[in-house]
């Protein structure tokens, strides 16, 4: 496509020396905000917020997600570019046969989930990997795991197109925790967040 | 902030790294040397506030590329660079003459195409690497450069 001229000129193109500097004294210009001031007009709120967590930990039991991230930027209910990567399949698996000839590289949404109790995990489309030293296995839409404590599972999601909404399930003691996967076409990328669907 | 002796280190090494790559890939985006600098310079700094750790080499090159053209793309949304970068100035670059026409109509793709095609042509990254870069699917990535060669060809 580009000969070996126009690509040497390419890389001709170098950052200006002073950028390393310039970052350096962003850094030591950018001052952490004192504890006391953060808190002191913050007391009332927190005070507020403390009564309305105690009461939602009260109603809904202690054992929900408490948290998920991908590369680790935690999902919230503003949705979130996330990141892909490659995971070599290993194992063989009870439910997808593909995966039992050579080792297969999916690329995947890898998601760092902190649960405090049993949470029981599925998707609507495409493929749930869970990783851990002992077996690697593939769950389809409709199938579920469950996971214990903090877990790292891959979500593939191959084949799919920018028009699809794809959701992950998660149920931990009744509580049902949904996150939707949608692709953005102004941001173009797919995008995670918590919804109330 | 004082950075400490061995995140001044860290900083060191990931900025002798990728500083060049991530200015050029600013630069093809937003084709004006000050807001490249100026992008790459809030990457590296939001990278020394959030001391972030990666686990593979990988994930961390993928985690600069993709903020840089998040970034950018903040950059474009906010001030409405829409400045066109000219041939002098990518001359002044130490880019030369012969090729500075071709840069400049690459430049001029559309960001989504532009983006895969460096990074694949110019940079030396493979489909799969580049899909965990952009945040798309392998198959995406294909068809972006597919089609972004094809720009390019009629461009040319």
């Amino acid at each position: 496509m580009f000969d070996r001229k126009t690509v040497d000129a390419y890389k001709e193109i170098r950052s200006p020396d002073r950028m390393k500097e310039n970052i350096l004294h962003m850094y030591k210009e950018h001052k952490k905000p004192s504890i006391y001031s953060q808190l002191k007009p913050m007391a009332g709120i927190a005070a507020c917020f403390l009564v309305v967590f105690t009461a939602a930990v009260l109603y809904f039991g202690s054992n929900t997600p408490l948290s998920i991230t991908n590369y680790g930027e935690k999902v919230s209910e503003t949705p979130m570019a996330v990141v892909f990567e490659d995971v070599s399949y290993s194992q063989n698996t009870q439910s997808i046969s593909m995966f039992r000839i050579g080792k297969p590289v999916l690329s995947c949404i890898g998601l760092n989930i902190d649960t405090d109790g049993q949470t029981e995990i599925s998707v609507s489309g495409g493929i749930l990997l869970s990783y851990n030293d002992e077996l690697d296995t593939a769950f389809y839409a409709g199938e579920s795991y469950v996971i214990d404590s903090s877990s790292l599972v891959y979500w593939s999601i191959d084949g799919f197109s920018e028009t699809d909404v794809l959701t992950l399930h998660l149920v931990t003691n009744g509580n049902t925790t949904n996150l939707s996967l949608t692709y953005d076409k102004d941001s173009e990328a797919w995008m995670l967040a918590y919804t109330n669907d | 902030m004082i950075l400490s002796a061995d995140k001044k280190v860290a900083f060191e090494i990931v900025y002798n790294k990728y500083s060049n790559m991530l200015y050029r890939l600013a630069l093809s985006i937003l084709r004006n040397c000050e807001d490249a600098e100026d992008a790459v310079q809030t990457v590296f700094y939001k990278y020394l506030l959030k001391q972030i750790t990666f686990g593979t080499e990988e994930h961390e090159r993928a985690w600069f590329v993709r903020v840089t053209i998040n970034q950018c793309k903040d950059s474009m949304r906010r001030r409405k660079i829409r400045a066109a970068l000219p041939l002098d100035e990518i001359i002044d670059l130490g880019v030369y003459d012969d090729q500075s026409e071709t840069l400049s109509v690459l430049f001029a793709l559309p960001e989504k195409y532009k983006t895969v095609l460096i990074l694949y042509y110019m940079e030396g990254f493979k489909v799969e690497e580049i899909a965990m870069m952009v945040g798309l699917s392998k198959s995406a990535v294909k068809m972006r450069l597919s089609r972004g060669r094809e720009l390019l060809k009629n461009e040319l």
